[in-house]
């Protein structure tokens, strides 16, 4: 099964690819996360470092096993401000980077009158699902971790440049998390909702303007953060990861089930 | 020999639309079946059961024995679509070479075999040259062509074919058709051929079915249709000019002959039994001093057929 799928998810990136339009939406955020936003994290550290006062007038409080050996306060604003807006920028970018593979998965096959030639041949539809989940999937958690990657390189660089002091601060267990589980998980996501609208409506702009929802769990963690819930720690975090594994792994039963190559062909 | 399409009392149905009403039918291996009707007859979602893309609603179908229901996937393997020329199904922004090696892959066709085949076929199509363009750069008849090889490229048992000549010059048509009858009558495989073209349908298909409503009107090899739809036969008489007139009226008292008629230097009359009526005609005309410039049959074309069963209904536009 994974064969095919994988033949088929080959065939998504090669075609999907080819337009600028998802090369634009692919490679904008990507430069700007990536490239744009470590760069103003170097210009963030300078400026924390040289505040007069120190990080504990935060909206929202710190849970007290965030780096406990941190006591400077110019040092614990910076950790602080690192962690909630990279937590927050990443999920975000995971969160928007499939939206258009996802969107174009079916409703591009409709609109471009392929769909019939590729529901005719023998694939199975867990084949064809999956293909598509895939197409979307590997693009996308490559460049969140490349970005991931890149943002990592500049925080510990900004920390050595403010504080003068070689450390690795970033990541900590909570960012591994985050990174390893709950990134995937939301990408999975946001694919599985988008190919589901996907499968329901005939034009890619219609599925993409439909595909705003998937933002809804970003924004509760966001949320979650500024009224008080302890977004920065290792329970948390893993609560989270096991929450989004529920939730997906419901989604992707609900989404088998309910493919239908019929209404693929029939509906709208 | 078994039917290699086979289907018994084939039934879909869209809400209160019956689309395919019963349909029972059979197409022997190797056999070019042309499957006519006019715009929402039911062909296209006859085909699309029979390729497993939507399920029967009743009664039941098998593609080279295999349940387009229960074995779906197989059938899928077996079969060949063609799409409407709308539909053609390709991916405008990969090469013929993209578009064929994605197909054939899904197909368990090995990397040599792919190689070998994509070549065969994009020369045959005349495409080996523009291997390696978009398909959005295309012209129609050239996406028709690459809609073709794509449809063949992993030799299917069965091919379902919808207008599969439109956007094709009149010389890749006939090469096209040629290639048809290459392939059923020397591979031995079967064309379920849907089209417009009814010259074309009357040219290569072995046995035609007429489908309206959902139901089949009319199944069989054209000569069987019109001997069953025209019990009687038309012939022409052209004579040389400064025959005796009066021949028409004693011409029409003969056994079967009927409704004939003289115009200028033709008589054109009907009968039943052509064996009898004919020779007896030319000696009567012979004797009265009349010369013959020709005899001939007026064939009744599948087009005539088609319009005696559809009628006008299919004249709406």
């Amino acid at each position: 099964m994974l064969h095919r799928a994988m033949i088929l998810a080959r065939k998504e990136l090669r075609d999907v690819f080819r337009s600028r339009m998802i090369k634009i939406n692919f490679i904008l955020p990507a430069v700007i996360f990536g490239v744009v936003f470590p760069i103003v994290i170097l210009f963030i550290g300078g400026l924390v470092s040289s505040a007069p006062t120190g990080g504990s007038e935060f909206p929202f409080p710190i849970p007290p096993d965030f780096f406990p050996d941190v006591t400077n306060p110019n040092q614990r604003m910076y950790l602080v401000l690192v962690y909630t807006i990279c937590t927050i920028f990443v999920l975000i970018l995971a969160t928007f980077l499939p939206i258009y593979i996802a969107a174009d998965s079916f409703a591009g096959e409709r609109e471009r009158k392929t769909i019939q030639q590729l529901l005719s041949s023998p694939l199975t539809d867990s084949e064809i699902l999956l293909g598509k989940i895939l197409a979307a999937f590997i693009p996308t958690i490559v460049t969140t971790y490349a970005v991931t990657l890149s943002i990592t390189v500049f925080i510990n660089l900004a920390w050595l440049n403010a504080f003068h002091e070689f450390r690795i601060i970033f990541p900590n267990l909570v960012a591994l998390i985050q990174m390893l589980l709950l990134y995937p998980e939301l990408v999975f996501f946001t694919i599985l909702t988008m190919c589901w609208i996907s499968t329901r409506v005939n034009k890619v702009m219609e599925a993409t303007q439909f595909g705003s929802v998937v933002i809804f769990p970003v924004l509760l963690l966001i949320f979650a953060s500024f009224v008080g819930l302890p977004v920065l720690t290792v329970n948390f975090a893993i609560l989270v990861a096991a929450l989004f594994a529920l939730v997906d792994y419901g989604l992707f039963k609900l989404a088998s089930r309910r493919f239908s190559r019929e209404a693929l062909l029939t509906k709208i | 020999m078994p039917d290699i399409v086979h289907m018994e009392n084939l039934t879909r149905t869209f809400g209160k639309i019956v689309a395919v009403d019963h349909i029972s039918l059979g197409v022997k291996e190797g056999e070019i079946f042309g499957f006519l009707g006019p715009n929402g007859a039911g062909k296209t979602t006859t085909i699309r059961v029979l390729c497993s893309l939507l399920k029967p609603d009743e009664g039941k179908a098998t593609i080279d024995g295999h349940d387009i229901v229960k074995e779906a996937s197989t059938v899928r393997s077996v079969i060949g679509l063609l799409p409407e020329p709308e539909l053609s199904g390709l991916y405008e922004r990969m090469t013929p070479i993209e578009n064929l090696t994605f197909f054939a892959k899904l197909y368990n066709m090995s990397e040599r075999q792919i190689q070998n085949r994509v070549k065969e076929i994009l020369d045959m199509m005349d495409l080996w040259g523009r291997r390696n363009d978009r398909v959005g750069t295309f012209s129609r008849g050239m996406r028709q062509k690459l809609s073709i090889a794509r449809a063949i490229i992993h030799d299917p048992k069965v091919l379902f074919m919808d207008e599969p000549t439109t956007g094709l010059d009149p010389a890749a048509a006939k090469s096209f058709r040629e290639f048809l009858a290459r392939l059923c009558k020397q591979l031995n495989r079967t064309v379920f051929l849907c089209t417009h073209n009814l010259p074309e349908a009357d040219m290569i298909c072995d046995r035609i079915a007429i489908i309206n409503h959902g139901q089949i009107a009319m199944v069989g090899e054209t000569s069987e249709l019109r001997k069953s739809l025209w019990k009687k036969r038309t012939f022409t008489l052209t004579l040389l000019p400064g025959f005796d007139k009066s021949i028409a009226e004693k011409l029409s008292k003969i056994g079967t002959v009927e409704n004939l008629k003289l115009k200028r230097n033709i008589i054109q009359f009907e009968t039943d039994k052509p064996d009898e009526v004919n020779p007896l005609i030319v000696q009567r005309i012979v004797e009265s001093g009349g010369r013959i410039l020709t005899l001939q049959e007026e064939k009744k074309t599948l087009e005539d057929i088609y319009m005696k069963i559809i009628g006008q209904e299919g004249e709406g536009i």
